[in-house]
């Protein structure tokens, strides 16, 4: 079965939402993977019991800009992400029935768990999983949640990552990202294939990330979304929310920041220090805040 | 006979912990039904074992089913105590007083309470004994799931325990509100098979479970890819590249192993072998196939974990083909790019990395190793100074390529292709590329003398930077494999043979990095490293450490000949009379020294002469006393720096004339000026023996 990119996550929303997820559409702010949306972040650990939600998230990486000529690598890509709190008993179970639901016969198909363990240290986050191998290539990343802002998790979520592009890919058998048929339109009535979306961004958005971005700008930023981030955590009462948006703005800064070469190996550690810092705090001040909301 | 059988099945354990998992499994289960009195004491247990990435089996067979009713004793009050005490006594054991008993201790007469322990059932004794088992596993990592308190390596499903051919029912409490009832329900591939079957004992389940397409024996599966593999290859007219870490890693990835074979385009054959060989294992775990001269051929073998069948053999490989074209794209990517540009400039993009927190970039360190590795090269017999200098500098350099930012362990390896390119001569090209060499007791030494000047260059360098800012290896912490770096150098210099000064060659490092000199300790500490590297050789610990003098590193070479001189020495007949006689010398010393008649403490190791008066040959009364101190001054007061297994043979010869000194001599003459000059001139013998060996420290 030949199935669009369109249809892959189309699908893949309308399996989730039968699984009792809530669906979300992408966090309106750049940031490097869907695990930054809050709905992952921030619900990872409280307030509720039960969290079940699906999205698509574009996701930035500024340093694997290729300025559109690599066939595999992108600055800007698509993550498809599911969250399941507390994680189910048929967990792998779910997992395998979403790839039947976007045409993949797994009895035909070499699927494989391979040891990968997770950890951002921006977020402070880490937790134990595979990526799920299908014939020899890396479909998904499939994370039991252990730790987030370094708070434990409890209960544990389960955390489901598609790479959308290499699924797709690999349904389709082509080699070429830009390649991909994304409407299954034909050509002829107008069909648009991945290039013609986004080809000519990757090529104006590698020459910004690498070439343009203004460093003075993007590092006075970067100090302003941490002021700001620290400032929302310290009123009464503390708003985790827009504080969490400006921690994920200070960390797409420093991935700027990296892309452009600016950063040495030492000072690097201090930015992802700095950004785990706010990030930590805000998981500190949402555990709190609903905590007591909860109690109220 | 009832065989106890175990079975937990999780979600897949990565590959690299399941061998340890499994022993640990049959050992604690093993040991503690033992602990628990539920084993057979009259023949030994058997034990089987399998594991696979979701099965973890074991089997002890001579479980009995209740403990022995055993008779507790139970101390109580003295006798004459009070009734009050003996009442309470006999409540708290629950017997009448008419069935105390007395008894005689070592404290006086004593109640006693004789209780009948009733032994425990396995029943309830086996359930407790698996909640411990699954409590205390000592994973490497391990996670909760859901609500659940205890952790295991992933999520577990299910337990099944079956005594004797039948379910032992129980229940095991993660806590969080969730638990796990025994089971005896056994599973297969879950890609072919998802209705249960019975378990009844350990030969049926692994049978069943092959006949249910999970080769659950590790063993099993190791032979079944190894088998198939080797087929292939031969079908193929190719070897199969051996890497043991490779196969026992895939086997922990399979249950149903199939080995495929797929094709490499042509494109990628220009790339160097190692990069080939890397790409495939690194990513994607595949195996490589060679040709009789050992060049790597076109085609890799996966291990899939499906059954064979024709289509979907096609289809998984296709697939495999896919990805690795991408992965060896990217390769060949690098390998041009990186080619593009000559070594020397990327060794000025050095000054980028950090080579360690306080000592500076990687620039810098290759500078010091330049001027290190010349220096060097003028102590190993037949090195180029000008090629040893020009490896050292452009050693590093790949370190910035692309192809190395990728694949870490290419380091060395890459960096030879790439001065190849540019016409590097060829001694710098393979010393650039062994110059990592030996990292460890087994691997192999750079095969030529600029290889071994540029890696000893590297090695110590590294060593003198960490002592340097106190950076030291710590009980089993060694994060920067400095111990590893330590045995490179003690390596090289004894298998080759080299004459170094290696103080002075830390000197010059130190004096590289502006420290005042290297530090004490690291001199020691190379001296210690010498002292496991030899014993590991086989030589006693005793004869180690009479020979080596701490933190003397001014020549190894002749410190390690010379500890396997003295070694044999000590083996033959003169060695142990030699040994016989300086033992009767030096107790004789210490018991003057105790004494107080001299200053010299003597019953100390080290010998020091019992008088700064040598002995007056006018005083000597017998031949034997003329003969000892001729020998004694015939020998040389150093073991230089040849002929040290010569030297070392004229040592032992001392032990006739002190044999016949000791036979013929006494010490304690009535004249106390006799008595010294014989006390001197045992002084004097000790002294001389010193300078090879300090014998107080040997055993024998």
């Amino acid at each position: 079965m030949q199935i669009d990119f369109q249809s892959i996550f189309l699908n893949l929303q309308t399996y989730w939402a039968k699984q009792g997820c809530v669906i979300l559409q992408p966090y309106d702010m750049e940031v490097g993977a869907g695990t930054f949306h809050p709905a992952t972040t921030l619900r990872s650990l409280g307030p509720d019991f039960h969290w079940k939600a699906a999205y698509v998230q574009p996701s930035r990486r500024p340093t694997d800009g290729r300025y559109g000529e690599n066939p595999n690598r992108l600055q800007h890509y698509y993550q498809f992400q599911t969250i399941i709190k507390p994680s189910p008993a048929n967990s792998q179970e779910l997992y395998l029935g979403s790839l039947q639901a976007i045409g993949l016969d797994i009895h035909k198909h070499d699927i494989r768990f391979v040891e990968d363990d997770w950890e951002s240290p921006t977020l402070g986050a880490w937790g134990l999983g595979w990526e799920v191998w299908c014939d020899g290539m890396e479909v998904s990343q499939f994370t039991y949640f252990q730790q987030v802002g370094g708070i434990e998790c409890d209960p544990v979520p389960l955390e489901l990552t598609y790479g959308l592009e290499r699924l797709a890919m690999f349904i389709q058998g082509i080699e070429n990202v830009y390649e991909l048929d994304w409407d299954g339109v034909p050509a002829s009535e107008g069909g648009k294939l991945y290039g013609d979306i986004f080809n000519l961004a990757e090529k104006e958005f590698s020459r910004w990330n690498f070439e343009l971005a203004d460093t003075a700008i993007l590092l006075s930023h970067f100090n302003d979304a941490e002021a700001e981030c620290a400032h929302l955590l310290s009123v009464e009462p503390a708003l985790p929310l827009p504080a969490y948006d400006q921690c994920m703005k200070a960390s797409h800064l420093f991935n700027l920041l990296d892309a452009r070469g600016v950063i040495s190996v030492t000072e690097r550690q201090s930015y992802i220090g700095r950004v785990r810092q706010l990030a930590k705090g805000c998981c500190e001040a949402w555990v709190a805040k609903t905590a007591e909301s909860n109690s109220s | 006979m009832s065989e106890l059988f175990i079975e937990v099945i999780c979600e897949e354990i990565p590959a690299r912990m399941q061998k340890n998992a499994i022993r640990h499994m049959a050992e604690f289960l093993s040991s503690r039904l033992s602990e628990h009195g539920l084993l057979d004491t009259r023949s030994a247990a058997e034990i089987k074992s399998a594991i696979g990435p979701k099965h973890m089996a074991v089997s002890v067979s001579g479980v009995i089913k209740q403990q022995d009713d055993r008779v507790v004793e139970k101390r109580g009050p003295k006798i004459g105590a009070p009734q009050q005490a003996i009442d309470g006594f006999c409540k708290s054991a629950g017997i009448l007083e008419s069935q105390l008993v007395t008894r005689q201790t070592n404290k006086g007469a004593f109640y006693f309470a004789e209780i009948l322990e009733k032994g425990r059932h396995s029943e309830t004794l086996i359930p407790e004994l698996i909640y411990n088992f699954v409590a205390e596993f000592p994973w490497p990592k391990s996670q909760r799931w859901g609500t659940s308190r205890l952790s295991w390596v992933r999520p577990l499903h299910y337990i099944n325990v079956v005594l004797d051919g039948a379910l032992l029912p129980g229940i095991l409490d993660l806590g969080g509100g969730m638990s796990i009832e025994f089971t005896n329900a056994g599973y297969g591939h879950s890609a072919y098979h998802n209705t249960p079957f019975e378990i009844t004992g350990f030969e049926q389940y692994v049978n069943k479970m092959r006949e249910l397409d999970v080769l659950v024996d590790l063993q099993e599966r190791q032979n079944f890819i190894l088998k198939n593999a080797l087929k292939i290859a031969e079908q193929k007219g190719l070897q199969l590249r051996q890497d043991d870490t490779l196969l026992a890693e895939v086997c922990g990835l399979v249950e149903s192993p199939n080995v495929l074979c797929g094709r490499i385009d042509d494109t990628f054959m220009i790339l160097p072998d190692e990069v080939l060989v890397t790409s495939m294992r690194v990513h994607q775990k595949y195996f490589a196939l060679e040709d009789e001269n050992g060049k790597i051929a076109p085609y890799f073998l996966l291990v899939a974990d499906r059954k064979p069948d024709t289509q979907h053999d096609a289809l998984i490989l296709k697939g495999n083909e896919r990805v690795l074209r991408a992965r060896l794209s990217d390769a060949l990517f690098f390998w041009n790019a990186d080619k593009a540009t000559h070594l020397r400039e990327y060794r000025k993009k050095l000054g980028d990395i950090t080579f360690y927190k306080g000592l500076g970039q990687v620039s810098q360190k290759v500078d010091r190793m330049e001027a290190l590795a010349a220096l060097i090269a003028r102590y190993i017999p037949e090195c180029s100074e000008v090629d040893a200098f020009q490896a050292a500098g452009l050693s590093k350099s790949d370190l910035v390529t692309g192809m190395v930012g990728e694949f870490p362990e290419l380091q060395g390896v890459m960096g030879s292709y790439y001065a190849s390119a540019y016409d590097v001569a060829t001694p710098q090209v393979v010393a650039i590329r062994d110059h990592y060499c030996p990292q460890g007791a087994d691997d192999k030494l750079p095969e030529t003398a600029e290889g071994i000047a540029v890696s000893m260059a590297d090695k110590i360098d590294t060593l003198v930077g960490f002592f340097g800012i106190n950076v030291k290896p710590t009980g089993s912490k060694d994060p920067f494999a400095l111990r590893r770096a330590a045995l490179g150098i003690l390596r090289m210099i004894d298998e080759r043979s080299i004459s170094l000064p290696l103080d002075e060659v830390l000197s010059k490092a130190a004096h590289l990095y502006d420290f005042d000199s290297f530090e004490d300790d690291l001199a020691l500490f190379i001296t210690e490293r010498l002292k496991v590297r030899l014993r590991d050789q086989g030589i006693s610990h005793d004869v180690v450490s009479a020979a080596i003098i701490d933190a003397d590193i001014h020549n190894l070479q002749i410190q390690i000949e010379k500890v396997k001189a003295i070694d044999k020495m000590l083996d033959t007949p003169a060695g142990i009379k030699l040994l016989e006689g300086w033992r009767r010398a030096s107790n004789i010393l210490a018991a003057e020294a105790k004494k107080g008649n001299n200053n010299a403490d003597l019953t100390q190791t080290s010998i020091e002469v019992i008088d700064t008066a040598s002995p007056d040959v006018s005083l000597f009364q017998l031949p034997a006393e003329t003969q000892l101190y001729e020998a004694a001054l015939l020998l040389p007061d150093d073991v230089g720096e040849n002929e040290i297994y010569g030297t070392i043979q004229s040592f032992s010869a001392l032990y006739e004339p002190i044999t016949k000194f000791f036979e013929t001599v006494i010490v304690n003459d009535d004249k106390p000026e006799i008595r010294k000059n014989r006390l001197n001139l045992l002084s004097l013998v000790c002294t001389k023996i010193h300078t090879i060996a300090d014998l107080g420290k040997i055993e024998k």
